[in-house]
């Protein structure tokens, strides 16, 4: 496995993709639609739909980049079943390069972009 | 209205998605609901069902094109014969469905404007219809509703049915054999929930049968039966569904729990919640009533039971079950048989079906609304057909590409129903969000003489009805181009060159006979608009013979008790010049005097009878309206006096008795000559002094009668009670000085409290809701209408202009000036106008009898109005066409010429 994603070029995950993984990362086992959109509204302050949440994992699925299972039905949800995520090896890497280019790039302008109004 | 938002998600989302989404947005709004509110929680399923919608087409293209890839790559040999063909069925309707999706998409001008004027006249019409279907032809929420039987006293000739006496209603409850069983309810002062806000709800006492006799069942809990009509036993309250939802947020706990309730003057009690009535389920659904939320037990008392008490208070809103077999003649026959027996007359009484008390006849005003709406959205199919039409007609080179390619006629045809389908279904589904707003706000703009008006909501029946219709519209409007491409020549057309059309003349000639029926329609519409904003004028700005800005009454009474008989007139003569001395003094106070009997435009009516010598005793129709009044009255109210003189302080009581007539009584009674100085009897020999202009007392719409006036110091006051109203002229807006008023007066009524003012302008404002409602909604229409027919004539000759572009730069080659041109374009649409409002206008005048019973104050055959709207439609029509004009004129002949 690990073979194969040293050739294939890690793909970078988009800005909207970096905020999910890490939603889902900081959400550990407790990691699913609902809760994932709450942590981004209330951390990235982003009006985002739970529909929208899932269109962006179903593709960071495709890209290997995150894996899902499905849970138990619980009676509050009807009898409906939750959808669990966690991030992937491959996953966990992308959004290491992608927050250290981040970070990179920003070292130096915290004072800067912190005046900014 | 949650469960609809939350289909709207689920249709909205990729099936694979479905399951979890949907749980997800459960438990959030559950979450919310718990850490915020349940209003924040519907806010927020709001915001994100209008975030799924606004991203659903990318959403589902997406889902398809992964659907489609794995059915590629997945329908191998191995499947079955059936799955294939069906599957390549269902790809060639979605590959139909792209397509349309791409044409709609490729005219982006043409599809937002239908896109715009079918989402305003959708709401328009679900908004309207949802109104309607509420308030008047949705059945009764009760069982066997077509049994039931109203049963109403009629307070004044030509009056509304009205709420019976409780002595009526045992009466009848005793005697009356035809009907099976009947209850009442009794309206009463609205009770405060002592919790939180202290909302004051409309509160109803409903006799221990009535739910019985409605047919109706508890939501939850039980409802108030014949252990509740027992004092003792009577501490409970039932919940309407309305108030059970918003207050109690649904909660079934509530059952069994005890609310403190605050009557007006804030003292408290405690009932027992019992129950809740189900969804809907309301009574009395009396017009011009609120809803009540609340109701208790009604625990009579001796004198309610007894003729013999003196006071009737008429409050009472009866309900019978026809007995089996019974029909409602006989019920009527029996009821006023027992009528008979405590001396009420047949007149005084109104027996009907309840649906028909229910509706009244706001009912029949707001199905000429609804036809209104059916216009509008018939001028909307209309000009989307045309729309639809021209764009059709230039696409005829990708068309005939497809068919040299194989596409079957009808397979094109079937692009144009789902193109048009698609369009009006989205629509649609963005008008209804939309109406679920606009149903909340139409709902506080309606006038108050509609019953029922909290159940208006948009649900499913309205859904579907609104759905269905868009759809038929939809299929109606794209019908055109579809029956075109069906039977052009599409290849030859295409060899023709570049500026031919689908059909040319006959693609024109539909187009122009689509303008002329848009036009008509509009025409026609805006007839009926201008009768009833021209009604709303005149009833508004009618002069009703005295003044009623700033002015308002204030009730008083107070106990003579402690007076001796013998000195109670004079006692009351000192407290009405007190009064009056109070509260001239009140700052804000221009002009202030007394007055018996009802005030203008108060509903009420007090009727005496006079001799007069030369006609005799005036009874039935000729009995006068009554007042007594001190001086100052006639001046206070703005009243004229048209010869003699008004009261002054020396018609007091022992002087002469003397009296004033209106001119209406001097016709009457006197032929025309001057009755001053004439003695008629009332109360003894008494001498006209004066004759007043004539006041229109119950309204700008009802007559005016015969009226008295007599000075409030010459009555006999009986018993032991005075009580009056005064008037009071201020200087700035009344509501501002009316706290001062009672204020002022309150230690006069050994503290008693003075009614609440009544101001005469805003009783005037509800006497015309109606109306007002009626002419904003019409104007809303109108303009609608108006706006859509300026659309269609723009976008008509901008197609005919654009058609024939190379034939006019041919005749400009020959020698035609661009004025020619221009005027020949202008002539054009004129002749177009000229038919379809001729022809609409000539409709409106062949059904104006339908609109007579809508209009006051202006025949419906009045020829200016059709004037009026003729020129309106001419100058707006001719304002549409002057662009396309314009570019006719400026076509440059060698350019026209080289595309040949």
């Amino acid at each position: 496995m690990d073979y194969i994603h040293a050739v294939a070029p890690l793909p970078i995950p988009g800005e909207f993709e970096q905020l999910v993984l890490l939603a889902v990362l900081r959400l550990d086992a407790e990691a699913y639609g609902a809760t994932i959109r709450r942590e981004i509204e209330t951390r990235a302050d982003r009006r985002l739909s739970i529909s929208a949440v899932y269109t962006t994992l179903d593709r960071l699925e495709q890209k290997g980049l995150v894996r899902s299972w499905t849970g138990e039905p619980t009676p509050q949800r009807g009898g409906r079943r939750r959808r669990y995520f966690e991030l992937t090896p491959l996953g966990a890497r992308a959004m290491k390069l992608a927050h250290e280019a981040y970070v990179g790039m920003a070292a130096g302008l915290e004072q800067r972009l912190k005046a900014i109004r | 209205m949650t469960r609809f938002m939350l289909a709207l998600i689920r249709m909205a989302t990729p099936r694979a998605d479905r399951e979890f989404v949907v749980g997800d947005t459960l438990e959030e709004l559950a979450h919310i609901g718990r850490t915020e509110s349940p209003a924040a929680a519907r806010r927020w399923l709001r915001g994100e069902l209008w975030r799924v919608l606004m991203a659903a087409p990318q959403h589902r293209l997406t889902a398809r094109r992964q659907a489609r890839h794995v059915v590629r790559h997945a329908a191998g040999p191995q499947m079955e014969d059936g799955y294939i063909r069906n599957s390549f069925r269902s790809m060639a309707l979605a590959s139909d469905v792209r397509d349309a999706w791409r044409g709609l998409r490729a005219g982006r001008g043409t599809t937002a404007l239908a896109f715009a004027i079918l989402t305003i006249v959708i709401a328009a019409g679900t908004i309207t219809f949802s109104i309607v279907d509420a308030v008047a032809l949705r059945p009764l929420p009760f069982a066997s509703p077509e049994s039931l039987v109203a049963i109403t006293r009629i307070s004044r000739a030509g009056g509304a049915p009205g709420p019976a006496a409780p002595q009526d209603y045992f009466s009848w409850a005793e005697g009356v054999t035809a009907l099976e069983s009947i209850g009442a309810s009794r309206g009463g002062a609205p009770l405060r929930l002592q919790d939180d806000d202290g909302e004051a709800v409309p509160t109803a006492a409903v006799t221990a049968n009535l739910f019985d006799v409605l047919g109706v069942g508890a939501f939850a809990g039980r409802l108030i039966g014949p252990d509740h009509a027992r004092a003792g036993q009577d501490a409970v309250v039932v919940l309407s569904h309305a108030l059970w939802t918003r207050h109690f947020n649904s909660d079934p706990g509530v059952i069994g729990r005890p609310v403190t309730l605050l009557d007006w003057r804030g003292a408290p009690a405690t009932r027992e919640v019992i129950g809740v009535l189900p969804r809907g389920v309301i009574f009395p659904m009396a017009a011009g009533m609120p809803d009540p939320g609340l109701f208790i037990p009604y625990v009579p008392t001796e004198a309610d039971r007894s003729h013999a008490s003196p006071g009737r208070t008429y409050a009472m809103w009866v309900v019978g079950r026809l007995a089996p077999g019974a029909t409602i003649d006989q019920a009527r026959a029996d009821i006023e048989r027992v009528s008979a027996s405590f001396g009420t007359t047949p007149a005084d009484i109104r027996v009907m079906p309840l649906h028909e008390r229910v509706v009244g006849p706001a009912g029949s005003w707001l199905l000429f609304a609804l036809a209104a709406v059916g216009v509008v959205l018939l001028i909307a199919c209309v000009n989307v057909a045309s729309l639809l039409l021209a764009r059709a007609s230039v696409r005829v080179r990708e068309l005939a590409t497809r068919e040299a390619l194989g596409a079957s006629r009808a397979r094109l045809a079937r692009g144009f129903l789902l193109e048009g389908l698609m369009l009006s279904l989205t629509a649609a589904l963005v008008a209804v969000a939309l109406s679920f707003r606009g149903v909340e706000i139409a709902r506080t703009l309606l006038p108050e003489n509609l019953a029922r008006t909290s159940t208006i909501a948009v649900d499913a029946r309205v859904l579907i009805v609104s759905i269905a219709v868009s759809a038929l519209c939809g299929l109606v409007f794209a019908m055109a181009p579809a029956w075109l491409a069906s039977r052009s020549n599409l290849i030859a057309v295409t060899k023709a060159g570049g500026g031919a059309v689908i059909g040319g003349r006959r693609s024109s000639r539909t187009l122009g006979g689509f303008l002329v029926a848009e036009l008509a329609f509009v025409s026609l519409l805006l007839v009926a608009t201008t009768l009833i904003v021209t009604s709303f004028v005149v009833v508004t700005t009618m002069d009703l013979g005295f003044d009623r800005r700033n002015v308002m009454s204030i009730g008083y009474s107070k106990s003579l008790q402690a007076v001796a008989e013998a000195d109670r007139p004079a006692a009351a003569a000192v407290l009405r010049d007190d009064l009056l001395a109070r509260v001239r003094a009140v700052p804000g106070v221009e002009s202030a005097a007394l007055l018996i009997n009802a005030a203008p435009l108060s509903g009420s009516s007090v009727r005496y009878s006079i001799e007069v010598p030369g006609f005799g005793q005036t009874m039935g129709d000729d009995m006068l309206e009554t007042r007594m009044i001190s001086p100052g009255y006639v001046e206070t109210m703005g009243q004229q006096l048209i010869s003699g003189r008004t009261f002054n302080e020396s018609d007091r009581a022992g002087a002469p008795l003397v009296a004033l007539i209106n001119e209406a009584a001097a016709q009457r009674f006197f032929g025309g000559r001057d009755p001053v100085g004439e003695v008629i009897t009332f109360r003894g020999p008494t001498t006209i002094v004066g004759v007043l202009r004539s006041v229109r007392f119950q309204g700008p719409e009802a007559d005016v009668r015969p009226e008295l006036y007599t000075p409030v110091d010459q009555e006999r006051i009986p018993g032991a009670q005075t009580f009056g109203s005064l008037v009071v002229r201020t200087a700035g807006p009344a509501p501002l000085v009316a706290t001062a008023v009672r204020d002022a007066i309150r230690p006069l009524l050994d503290g008693a409290d003075p009614a609440q003012a009544q101001f005469i302008d805003e009783q005037f404002q509800r006497l015309t809701a109606g109306r007002r409602f009626n002419a904003s909604v019409m104007t809303f229409f109108g303009l609608v209408a108006v706006a859509i027919g300026a659309v269609g004539i723009y976008g008509t000759m901008a197609f005919f202009v654009a058609q024939q572009v190379r034939a006019i730069g041919l005749r400009m080659a020959l020698g035609a000036t661009p004025s020619r041109v221009m005027r020949a374009v202008l002539r054009d649409a004129a002749w177009r106008v000229l038919a379809g409002v001729a022809i609409g206008l000539a409709g409106a005048w062949a059904i104006s009898n339908a609109f007579a019973s809508f209009v006051y104050g202006v025949t419906t055959t009045e020829p200016r109005v059709y004037v009026m709207v003729a020129g309106l439609i001419a100058a707006v029509s001719l304002a549409a066409a002057v662009a396309p004009a314009l570019r006719a004129a400026r076509v440059d002949p060698l350019v026209a010429l080289r595309t040949e």
